[in-house]
């Protein structure tokens, strides 16, 4: 019994730091990894600033947006504009090189737009309190670094006494965007230069009408995602601020067969996918290749990715992997969508553990340096031992790599701080806890009590 | 648990409105956070009440039976508090005599001084800190912009009271919602 009692309060004093509030991160996907709470927003007095600090990696090679969006709820709180005010520094720090700003954020209410992403963000639902925090610079997260971030809320001195949940979320865009037009549909035909003379898009409706598609082209994402059997991306469509239209439209994707053929992409088996943001998965399209354009049908707006995979002559090959040797026969003109399985997804599979340079994905191991055709530098940047760094711009408040206290003084100050709005000390007192975690743990120890009493014969 | 599944449900809902544009979040915190109402210190080595900030030092101030001792905050820039204010009231405090009465008052300014509520303590010969709380009758007071401590005398005779404000912050008032 005195083991038992032991053991719950052993349970009881491990519980609250265990499921200690986490910071949870898409792993499986970019921009942001590794995700840490190092502090979280604590019990505080009205009019006094509680922080919280978070660290997370950033393995893209371009420089990435990040938008700050900080939502507050509580049960029956009707909330005013200046409940709560904001502010944020972001402290990015390159891996590879002693390189590293200070970046400050500031949050705003919604609604707030972003030219740079074309998002607009609605005001929030009543009870609820929301701020995006932000920088004017937009892209603000260094290409491989490692990022501090700091934010602090201050509760108005005279909000009513409550408890308040707290939601943070850390926003980026998907990529940076190549192009960013508007389609003008007449009678039911638009079409988009992309990159003469191959590279277009053509929309045909099977209804006539007259509309706007507001597009969005990246050449490459951060999303890492891609389909098992197609990870090779061409060009990806974002339609989804494109408002929606009747009936079905056949797009069509002129790729360049010379990039295709440098690659070593296989023509035939391009298509377009589309993401399923709710699960993250790419769904493949109908669609199918004809001389030297990509058709899809499509029934909806949303976000559209061309994916093809390698092509295999019709040759023996022999693919070396591990320490074994394997053969593989390959018919290219039974190349379908429905290409032979069991070598699809060995060549798959390794391909996907690895980077390859060249498939439109920047990924762990790639940079500007070693393969810009990934990890191009953004309009402003120019590649510095694989890191995309701002062009130097004396006088912008960044000491950048070129930069020094001669050549740049306002820039590059012998001592730079960030001033920040300075608060005072508030009284950390209690944990935020993850529902979720400690409602497992609890069962877990519970369930092992209970095992121990029975065993021991206690009830 | 339901209340944590309402939240998730508004949160999911809130997440599908506002959500319009290309940005994703990759990353998500979530955690309770409890504000208290503002904390009012009291400074007589500056005369003012601090607004969340304890005194750096310590100061005391006597007055008699027939005097108070008032001070009050900077201006807060005319906020409004919409719920119903109790105060909360520490000091320490004594006498040159034996259980004097002493009246606190929780004020507030807006175009003129107003009291929010006072309570009655009784003081010993002996430095002590007393705790005690009185509630306001008003649902809600609108553009305020200073708060005031005001300690007033009940005795009837010749009595010195004595009051001190500390780096303990052992001389304040704290606002909390009547519950």
């Amino acid at each position: 019994m005195k083991k038992l009692i032991l053991f719950a309060l052993f349970a009881l004093l491990i519980i609250p730091a265990l499921a200690k509030a986490q910071l949870v991160c898409d792993e499986t996907s970019y921009p942001f990894r590794q995700c840490q709470v190092i502090k979280e927003f604590t019990d505080v007095v009205a009019g006094n600033p509680t922080e919280a600090e978070l660290n997370f990696v950033y393995k893209g090679a371009s420089w990435a947006p990040l938008v700050v969006r900080i939502n507050v709820s509580s049960q029956g709180y009707t909330f005013s504009e200046n409940d709560f005010i904001g502010y944020g520094l972001l402290t990015t720090k390159a891996i590879n090189t002693p390189v590293s700003m200070n970046i400050p954020l500031k949050c705003v209410l919604p609604p707030v737009s972003f030219e740079q992403t074309g998002d607009n963000f609605a005001s929030p639902l009543p009870n609820n309190f929301t701020l995006y925090c932000y920088n004017e610079t937009f892209y603000i997260v260094m290409p491989a670094s490692n990022n501090t971030l700091k934010l602090t809320l201050v509760p108005n001195v005279a909000l009513i006494p409550s408890q308040f949940n707290f939601t943070v979320e850390l926003m980026t865009d998907i990529g940076v965007p190549t192009i960013e037009p508007e389609i003008n549909i007449t009678n039911g035909f638009g079409n988009l230069s992309i990159n003469p003379p191959y590279e277009k898009l053509e929309f045909y409706f099977n209804e006539s009408q007259n509309l706007t598609v507001k597009t969005l082209v990246y050449s490459s994402i951060f999303y890492k995602k891609v389909p098992k059997e197609r990870p090779f991306s061409l060009i990806f469509f974002d339609f989804r601020n494109s408002t929606p239209f009747d009936g079905t439209v056949q797009v069509r994707y002129y790729f360049d067969p010379d990039e295709i053929e440098r690659n070593g992409w296989d023509k035939n088996n391009i298509r377009f996918y589309w993401l399923d943001e709710s699960t993250g998965n790419w769904y493949l399209v109908d669609s199918g290749v004809k001389d030297n354009y990509v058709w899809a049908n499509l029934t909806h707006f949303s976000l559209y990715g061309v994916f093809t995979s390698l092509y295999y002559p019709p040759v023996q090959q022999q693919i070396i992997y591990g320490g074994g040797t394997t053969n593989y026969y390959y018919n290219v003109t039974n190349v379908t969508q429905n290409i032979t399985q069991p070598v699809e997804k060995t060549v798959v599979e390794r391909y996907v553990e690895k980077a390859v340079c060249g498939n439109g994905i920047c990924e762990v191991g790639e940079s500007c340096s070693n393969c810009p055709q990934d990890c191009k530098c953004p309009n402003g940047y120019q590649c510095q031992e694989g890191i995309c760094l701002p062009t130097p711009v004396c006088g912008n408040g960044y000491c950048e790599k070129g930069e020094t206290p001669d050549n740049c003084p306002e820039d590059c100050k012998v001592t730079t701080t960030t001033t920040l709005p300075t608060g005072i000390t508030g009284r950390i007192v209690s944990i935020a806890t993850n529902p979720i975690v400690a409602w497992s743990i609890a069962t877990i120890i519970i369930a092992v009590a209970l095992v121990f009493a029975f065993k021991r014969k206690i009830f | 648990m339901r209340k944590f599944a309402m939240i998730g449900i508004a949160f999911l809902l809130f997440v599908s409105i506002a959500y319009a544009g290309v940005l994703s979040y990759y990353g998500k915190i979530v955690g309770n956070v409890n504000v208290q109402g503002p904390i009012f210190y009291a400074d007589f080595s500056q005369n003012k009440l601090l607004i969340n900030t304890k005194p750096s030092q310590s100061q005391s101030v006597s007055f008699s039976d027939s005097e108070s001792k008032f001070i009050f905050s900077d201006d807060i820039g005319g906020v409004s508090f919409n719920y119903k204010i109790k105060c909360e009231f520490s000091l320490k405090v004594w006498s040159d005599s034996e259980n004097q009465i002493l009246r606190l008052y929780c004020r507030y300014y807006d175009t003129s001084w107003h009291d929010l509520c006072y309570v009655d303590v009784t003081v010993s010969k002996t430095p002590t800190v007393i705790t005690t709380s009185c509630n306001s009758g008003l649902t809600s007071i609108t553009n305020v912009h200073r708060f005031g401590y005001r300690f007033e005398g009940q005795s009837v005779e010749n009595v010195k009271y004595y009051i001190e404000s500390n780096s303990d912050g052992d001389t304040r008032f704290q606002l909390d919602k009547v519950s």
